[in-house]
């Protein structure tokens, strides 16, 4: 296109295209915006972080309190038959039968009644013909 | 629960049963509660339950949710979980759980999976829930959006890198279209820039193309006036010869040719003293460019350094034969380039030289036949003058008075012929006299002009004024006197009834003295201001002011001969300066010195 002595009149060694000079220019555009969009994105990532453990720690709250609820309304059950009469009276025969029937209405385990000795008096798991005294840990 | 308080216990396997099971203990007092604790009752509490829970309260599927015991143990979770119940929690998490009763932490779980986890446990019962998710679930959306954002990011750059290198290679390939057009407009030839897709690149183009026409009209013009010259170089009667600063002649033209008897070709490249022997000293550099709008010019011509060759203007040229003639030479210098170059302008003098010489001659001769012709004519003009009254005295009453008058015109005008030879010898001798210049007293010599003229001072009743001290001055004595006496007495005469003032003084300039001689008489008219000086020119009759008209005419010899210049000023009616200059002596302070100790005080 031009001749080799114009070519080599002209100091073209320190010069840039205006091809590459518009390459610069697009990446000198792209390149902020493309890094402030990840930042974003990685920001929006950090936000969502927190606002799932912020979430799932209320939810993990919310298990706990109906883990805490399963064993209170087991202590409730407790402390109730612990008030029954027959167990004052020594009425272990009738208490059996009313641990039974608190079982069967809670659908849960079984219940026993420990003496101070640490021996079992009352299970009410077995029938209460089969009740044998034997210590626990 | 022996403090009297409900105690919860950690799993623990049923021997009977085999199964996992959790102890809620109440004690049992004897009377109330401020007796002794008789029983203690026990709530077995199967893991079930928890499972239950978990079951009756779902989660996103996502999440997993498990629920451990005071130490760590799991004791029901969610999913697959569900098969680590027994198991001790993650390391990780039972570290985290001595810490603190709530927070999140990053694990692996007891499948290997990385979660991110959170976790409560209950202050009373020690119990725990924790409610993880896998990692790479939770980052799935921000990997979703980066990877999104990433591929059209990737291609945004990628396809506006390919545009701008589409661009870029149009627009550098419409600019690299007007390389071609400039070189050939380097070159002198008239291009036109087609139109071009970039509105900037056109306009440089349209540009080059009138660039180019007006060059090729510069180049046209140029060589027009390069021809003129060429002719005008040709046709002129003197040589003209440019030399560079080695005094090599680089252009001949043909009245050198002729002048030099050689031809050009055979000329350019030898040095001038091939030429023009005589040495002479051109400026080593012609003056260069001062001012920054002179250096747009690559060449200044340099008129202030036109000057000639000789001492008197006058040097010996050597044609190729060896025959040498007088010229006169005239260079001016030319700064082109970064070079200096000479134009020497040599003319043949020599039909002038021996023109000049047979007029000197002839002016010799005529002021040799002036001078002897008036000196030879004044006795015969006094033995007529004498005649004439000897006649009138002695044979007065024998004439009639017809007769009587025309013996007065006679003597009167034998009288006025007198007169005449008398200053035309005094003009004569003054172009004959050719004495050397001196340094002279104007001082004296006006001190003697007043003496000289004391008569007709009186006679006029007027007065002559010498301002200040009259310098010294290069010349002759008795013609400078002659020069005042003549400018002073024509002040005296051409006063017209008016008492006549003249006032003489001198001013310094550069090389010379300025006289001035001033007076109050009639004036003379601007128009006249050559004519005075003619011999035998005068502006009034013989009846109005007597005279020959030789006097101002002497003056001018005078002043002319001492290399000075005499001029008037005057305004009619009230007066006439006469200017003349006379060079001033060398040394002039350590004369003027010298000069005043020995001047006597007027």
């Amino acid at each position: 296109m031009l001749d080799e002595s114009v070519q080599g009149d002209l100091n073209l060694k320190r010069s840039i295209s205006i091809r590459s000079r518009l390459i610069w220019l697009v990446v000198a555009c792209l390149l902020p915006a493309l890094i402030a969009i990840v930042m974003v994105l990685y920001y929006g990532y950090l936000r969502a972080r927190s606002e799932f453990i912020r979430e799932t720690l209320s939810n993990a709250l919310s298990f706990r309190y109906g883990v805490d609820e399963i064993f209170a309304r087991t202590e409730a059950s407790l402390l109730a038959l612990a008030t029954s009469p027959h167990l004052k009276n020594q009425d272990y025969a009738a208490f059996h039968q009313q641990a039974q029937t608190l079982v069967r209405g809670n659908k849960s385990g079984h219940i026993l009644l420990i003496g101070s000795s640490g021996q079992v008096v009352m299970d009410s798991a077995k029938p209460f013909e089969q009740q044998q005294p034997k210590a626990i840990n | 629960m022996q403090l009297g308080y409900p105690d919860i216990s950690e799993i623990f396997t049923a021997p009977q049963s085999g199964k996992s099971l959790v102890n809620v203990a109440v004690p049992v007092y004897d009377a109330g509660f401020d007796g002794a604790i008789t029983h203690a009752l026990v709530g077995r509490v199967p893991l079930e339950q928890f499972q239950k829970f978990l079951l009756e309260n779902p989660l996103p599927t996502e999440q997993i949710a498990a629920i451990f015991d005071g130490v760590g143990i799991l004791a029901a979770a969610t999913g697959d979980a569900g098969k680590f119940a027994g198991q001790r929690v993650n390391a990780g998490l039972f570290r985290a759980l001595q810490q603190a009763d709530d927070g999140s932490l990053e694990l692996v779980n007891l499948a290997g999976t990385p979660m991110l986890s959170v976790f409560s446990r209950s202050p009373t019962s020690r119990w725990g829930v924790t409610i993880g998710i896998p990692r790479a679930t939770f980052a799935n959306d921000f990997w979703r959006s980066f990877w999104l954002l990433a591929g059209g990011a990737a291609l945004l750059l990628v396809s506006s890198l390919a545009l701008a290198w589409k661009l870029g290679g149009r627009i550098a390939h419409t600019i690299c279209a007007l390389l071609e057009p400039a070189v050939e407009m380097g070159h002198g030839r008239a291009v036109v820039v087609p139109e071009l897709p970039i509105r900037e690149v056109e306009e440089v183009g349209r540009a080059i193309t009138k660039a180019s026409a007006m060059l090729v009209d510069a180049r046209q013009a140029l060589a027009i006036t390069d021809g003129r010259l060429r002719g005008i170089l040709d046709a002129a009667q003197d040589a003209i010869i440019t030399v560079d600063e080695s005094l090599v002649i680089v252009m001949f033209n043909q009245a050198a040719v002729k002048m030099f008897a050689c031809p050009a070709p055979d000329a350019m490249g030898s040095a001038i003293g091939r030429f023009i022997p005589q040495p002479f000293d051109l400026p080593v550099k012609a003056t260069q460019p001062q001012d920054a709008d002179d250096t747009k010019d690559s060449s200044q011509y340099s008129t202030k350094n036109a000057s000639h060759v000789g001492s008197d203007g006058i040097a010996r040229g050597v044609r190729a034969d060896a025959f040498e003639f007088p010229v006169e030479i005239s260079y001016s210098s030319v700064f082109e380039s970064g070079s200096s170059f000479y134009t020497l302008i040599v003319r043949d003098i020599t039909r002038r030289l021996l023109a000049q010489e047979a007029l000197e001659r002839s002016n010799i001769d005529l002021q040799h036949f002036a001078f002897v012709a008036s000196h030879d004519l004044k006795t015969p003009l006094r033995s007529i003058s004498g005649f004439v009254q000897l006649l009138e005295r002695n044979y007065a009453d024998k004439l009639d008075q017809k007769g009587l008058h025309l013996i007065q015109r006679t003597g009167a005008a034998a009288h006025r012929l007198e007169q005449l030879t008398e200053d035309l010898l005094a003009y004569a001798r003054v172009s004959c006299d050719v004495r050397p210049s001196l340094p002279v007293d104007c001082q004296q010599v006006a001190n003697e002009l007043l003496c000289l003229l004391e008569a007709a001072i009186n006679d006029t009743g007027g007065l002559v004024e010498v301002v200040g001290n009259l310098p010294v001055v290069m010349g002759d004595r008795t013609q400078l006197l002659q020069l005042f006496l003549n400018l002073v007495g024509n002040g005296l005469k051409y006063c017209r009834g008016r008492t006549p003032v003249v006032r003489i003084s001198a001013q310094r300039h550069v090389h010379d003295w300025v006289f001035s001689v001033a007076d109050n008489g009639i004036g003379i008219d601007a128009e006249h201001q050559e004519k005075v000086f003619e011999v035998f020119k005068r502006l009034h009759t013989q009846q109005e002011f007597p005279g020959t008209g030789i006097g101002l005419a002497v003056c001018r010899r005078i002043v002319e001969g001492r290399g000075g210049k005499i001029w008037f000023a005057s305004t009619l009616g009230e007066g006439t300066t006469f200017y003349f200059s006379l060079p001033d002596v060398p040394n002039l302070t350590a004369h003027m010195s010298q000069v005043t100790s020995e001047r006597p005080p007027i």
